[in-house]
């Protein structure tokens, strides 16, 4: 009988626990630690989604790496920045976010987070006070300092225990509820900033207020939540489900989800009523897309896209070491909540209806997947070099889209095609001023053209870099990047070092000064454009008079006066220098590949051939992809005008058409 | 079929009308032409970046010329917006003329004899329909426009938001077939009945709302037929054949074509407006 009543027990219990982990996951692949796992957060929760509220415990496990004591800890809370509008991040952006007017909100649209007590090794602390360590407004409550009771040693753990209270905002960018019960939570909890040393060596705590134009920055650690919410809503966000909407004893329509997550830097998650949700298998991965039934037709396109994201980076920059992707494609009056990436959880942006030679779309989950690469993973400091992801990760999203979709991979739409990179050069192309700012620069100091300069330029330098290394090469040398960088906080010195390294394993006609053109291009404001300005066919003149000094000449096989003399004049326009090719066409059907330094101003090559030149560009194969303006590349004595007279009898057309169209009432 | 047939082209009976609407509108259009030929000669004429300009839409080499020529770009952009203008002001004529040929077949001159005497009527017909036209469109958009984050926010799904717009695009749409309509009568009371133009707009009014919805079948086919050469010419010149010089003149001649179609077809559509008998 107890042989039988222990065996009864034992499936109990088995199959009880087998129910109650009947979802759980590894968040990551590897058995072992992918991180230093510095900061780790264990959270009890209750989401009370009526009146957008959380309520429970957070408990926070912190190491001391450094060699001082601790005395203070400072920590993230950036709901405040949502609190008033006296917020460093609302007045910055003078009371407009993402189109939205914030100057008549109501009381219950603000949000805010609160510790309403901490301890510490039991026994509660009490001194704790908001600090504005980035621009000094008193009225900013987005970085709360607690002054610990016992301090923390060198390599000790730091254990705190704190009741906190959150109430979500109306979402005016990213973390809020909007209607219909939707509700994102993203940098919604106390969160430990960073004690690293800074540039001088020095130790401190890295964690700047909440400004406008600002990301985020934060050590890996692990999560492990637990929320408490309403059985009607969909969960999803960072790692996997330990488990997922387990029913509450004693709470009727009450259930609760358990996510883990391993190795990241933050925690973002979504609680929805009405969202689908699709999952693919990519070997390890499994994606899970959240959508609103109405965007059902857009799924595949959705996940074609993280499929091929996760495919190229594999391929060109690493493994993807996580089992999950969860993707939110937010309902149309979730919106604000999209456009974002988050540890192994992205949010897009689409709408129904959604022609398909749009990719936007496609392009949006690229970049955002790219991220879990630059800035999870490789873990900059978004803050205080955002070019290190943004700008990185627009450059991958350029590779795979042209990888996926070919050479219209943005827009194929009525006759109209766009290549990403095309269009991301553009962006910078076309600012006013292209000297408005370096791109190495703190977020908060960008004056302009943000997105020009931190996304488009960078992306646009990495083109470069890419197109006179070589792609086999460039690719040795981001996994390099990568490798040695991921899971800890790359500043710009460890990604020079990683160019100058490999331009130095595989020389090439940039390696000479290569040096020169990062500091150039990442802490300059130099701008790029050559220029080919005359071709000259005639008999060689003789040499008399004053020759300007500012000129060089490359002779090429001059004979005496009145011999067979060509000429090409190239000139630098801009003020960067860099090494570029020159392609000459000759009368006679040859092609002549020459190389030019670069460096002056204006540089004449002559020659001395029975053959006439007919056309000569620079940068033929545009790996100077920062050069601002190709057309100026090259010149030809014998253009087709064909292209030119095609565009003028297009204008003719669509005048006739538009006059015709808009006449017929007249 | 035969009888939509006739209808359809029963307008290129007027091969002679047509062709001089055509020169009218080339003439026009051809000083822009020209001019945009200029711009881009100057500024891109020798680089063999234009190569690119022959297949399809060529991104990067309009937008580095943009971003370096743009402003000797504007006054090409500005002269095309005067030139609308004029237009729309010696459409006036045109229609005068267009209607005077087919209510007086086989009159001497009648196309220029109409423009000439009926220019100042029909231009102030055509100023009162398109000032209806725009107050009709600014009532139905301007609400439509304005609430479109606010629903955006507010509505559950992105949907019906879309709906409307259609559903709004289509009532907007059978009031332009209805403008559209009436103004074509109200040239035909000026013209025919010697009408005053409040007058002529008045019953051009009354007899559009009336007619519209019995020749909307027939006003669909027109529309179809010129989509259709729409859409022939966005596949020919996507085509990468006519990219050689030959090719590019081909494809010239195809295009202008298709603008001489077209004035058929609006001859056939009203010449069938005005054989209804109203």
């Amino acid at each position: 009988m107890r042989i039988i009543g222990f065996t009864i027990c034992l499936f109990v219990s088995y199959f009880g626990l087998f129910s109650q982990h009947a979802d759980s996951c590894s968040p990551t692949i590897s058995p072992s630690a992918l991180s230093q796992r510095i900061a780790n957060y264990t959270f009890e929760i209750t989401l009370d989604h009526i009146t957008h509220s959380l309520e429970g415990r957070e408990w926070i496990e912190w190491k001391n790496l450094s060699s001082d004591t601790i005395r203070n800890i400072r920590l993230y809370m950036y709901l405040n920045a949502f609190k008033n509008n006296q917020s460093s991040y609302l007045k910055g952006s003078m009371m407009n976010v993402m189109g939205q007017d914030l100057s008549h909100r109501k009381d219950e649209d603000w949000g805010w987070v609160s510790v309403v007590e901490a301890f510490q090794n039991e026994k509660e602390i009490t001194d704790m006070y908001y600090v504005q360590p980035t621009d000094g407004n008193p009225l900013d409550q987005s970085v709360l300092e607690i002054v610990l009771d016992q301090p923390i040693l060198p390599g000790a753990t730091l254990s705190l225990d704190m009741v906190i209270e959150a109430k979500l905002p109306r979402i005016i960018s990213r973390s809020g509820f909007a209607e219909h019960g939707h509700h994102h939570f993203v940098h919604w909890y106390p969160k430990m900033g960073v004690y690293e040393q800074d540039k001088n060596g020095e130790w401190g705590w890295n964690c700047h207020q909440f400004l406008r134009q600002m990301e985020f920055y934060g050590d890996h650690g692990n999560y492990d939540v637990t929320i408490e919410h309403d059985a009607s809503l969909t969960l999803g966000g960072s790692g996997c489900f330990e488990w997922y909407k387990e029913p509450v004893e004693g709470a009727k329509g009450r259930v609760s989800t358990r996510f883990n997550a391993d190795d990241v830097i933050d925690f973002g998650w979504v609680a929805s009523p009405n969202l689908l949700v699709h999952t693919e298998q990519w070997r390890h991965v499994e994606i899970r897309l959240l959508y609103p039934k109405i965007h059902k037709r857009l799924v595949p396109r959705l996940i074609d896209a993280a499929l091929h994201g996760l495919e190229y980076m594999d391929k060109h920059v690493g493994e993807y070491p996580y089992s999950t992707l969860t993707i939110l494609d937010p309902p149309v009056h979730g919106l604000r909540s999209g456009f974002m990436e988050y540890p192994t959880y992205i949010t897009g942006g689409s709408f129904y209806a959604f022609p398909k030679g749009l990719r936007s779309l496609e392009s949006l989950i690229i970049h955002e997947f790219a991220h879990q690469y630059f800035m999870q993973m490789v873990a900059n400091n978004e803050k205080e070099d955002p070019w290190l992801d943004e700008g990185f990760v627009t450059f991958y999203e350029d590779c795979i889209m042209e990888d996926a979709y070919g050479d219209a991979s943005l827009f194929d739409l009525l006759g109209y095609r766009v290549r990403n990179s095309s269009f991301t050069r553009n962006e910078y192309a076309s600012l006013p001023n292209h000297s408005i700012g370096p791109i190495a620069v703190r977020s908060w100091d960008v004056r302009r053209d943000y997105k020009g300069i931190i996304y488009s330029k960078t992306a646009t330098v990495l083109q470069t870099l890419k197109r006179y290394i070589g792609e086999e090469h460039f690719d040795e040398m981001m996994r390099n990047y990568f490798e040695q960088n991921k899971f800890a906080h790359p500043r710009k010195d460890d990604f020079v070092s990683a160019v100058l390294e490999e331009f130095e394993r595989h020389p090439n006609i940039l390696t000479p000064v290569i040096e020169e053109f990062l500091t150039d291009v990442l802490d300059g404001t130099k701008v790029c454009d050559y220029a080919v300005t005359n071709i000259f066919n005639g008999r060689t003149p003789p040499v008399s008079g004053l020759i300007d000094r500012t000129i060089e000449y490359k002779m090429s096989g001059l004979t005496s006066p009145g011999a067979n003399y060509s000429s090409v004049r190239l000139e630098r326009w801009g003020s960067l220098i860099v090494p570029v090719d020159v392609r000459i066409n000759w009368s006679d059907g040859t092609v002549s590949e020459e190389m030019w330094d670069g460096k002056s101003t204006v540089f004449v090559m002559e020659f001395s051939r029975d053959a006439r030149i007919v056309s000569a560009e620079i940068d033929p194969e545009r790996k100077l992809f920062l050069d601002i303006d190709f057309n100026n590349n090259s010149i030809s004595l014998q253009s087709d005008k064909g292209g030119i007279w095609k565009y003028a009898m297009r204008s003719i057309y669509w005048v006739q058409n538009a006059i015709q169209s808009t006449s017929f009432l007249m | 079929m035969k009888s939509i047939g006739n209808i359809l082209f029963s307008g290129f009976t007027h091969r002679k009308l047509i062709t001089t609407i055509y020169l009218l509108q080339f003439v026009m259009a051809i000083t822009v032409g020209l001019q945009v030929y200029n711009v881009l000669d100057a500024s891109i004429g020798n680089s063999l970046s234009i190569n690119g300009l022959k297949y399809g839409n060529a991104h990067m080499v309009i937008n580095d010329l943009l971003n370096t020529h743009g402003p000797s770009l504007s006054p090409v952009l500005g002269q095309a917006r005067w030139m609308m203008l004029v237009y729309l002001i010696f459409a006036a004529f045109i229609h005068g003329g267009i209607w005077n040929s087919l209510i007086h077949t086989g009159a001497e001159n009648a196309f220029w004899n109409g423009g000439a005497t009926y220019f100042f009527k029909c231009l102030g017909c055509g100023m009162i329909w398109t000032f209806l036209l725009l107050i009709w469109s600014a009532v139905l958009w301007i609400p439509y426009i304005s609430r479109i984050t606010i629903w955006m926010e507010q509505w559950p799904s992105e949907a019906p938001i879309l709906w409307i717009g259609v559903l709004i695009f289509f009532i907007w749409l059978i009031g332009v077939l209805i403008f559209f309509v009436a103004s074509c009568y109200s040239k035909v009371f000026i013209i025919r009945d010697d009408r005053q133009v409040l007058k002529s707009v008045w019953k051009g009014l009354k007899t559009g709302i009336r007619q519209t919805f019995r020749v909307v079948p027939i006003l669909l086919i027109f529309a179809t037929a010129t989509g259709v050469l729409y859409a022939i010419h966005a596949v020919i010149d996507d085509s990468r054949i006519l990219a050689s010089t030959i090719g590019i003149f081909i494809l010239f001649f195809i295009q202008q074509l298709i603008v001489w179609i077209k004035i058929g077809l609006r001859i056939s559509t009203y010449r069938y407006l005005l054989h209804r008998n109203v």
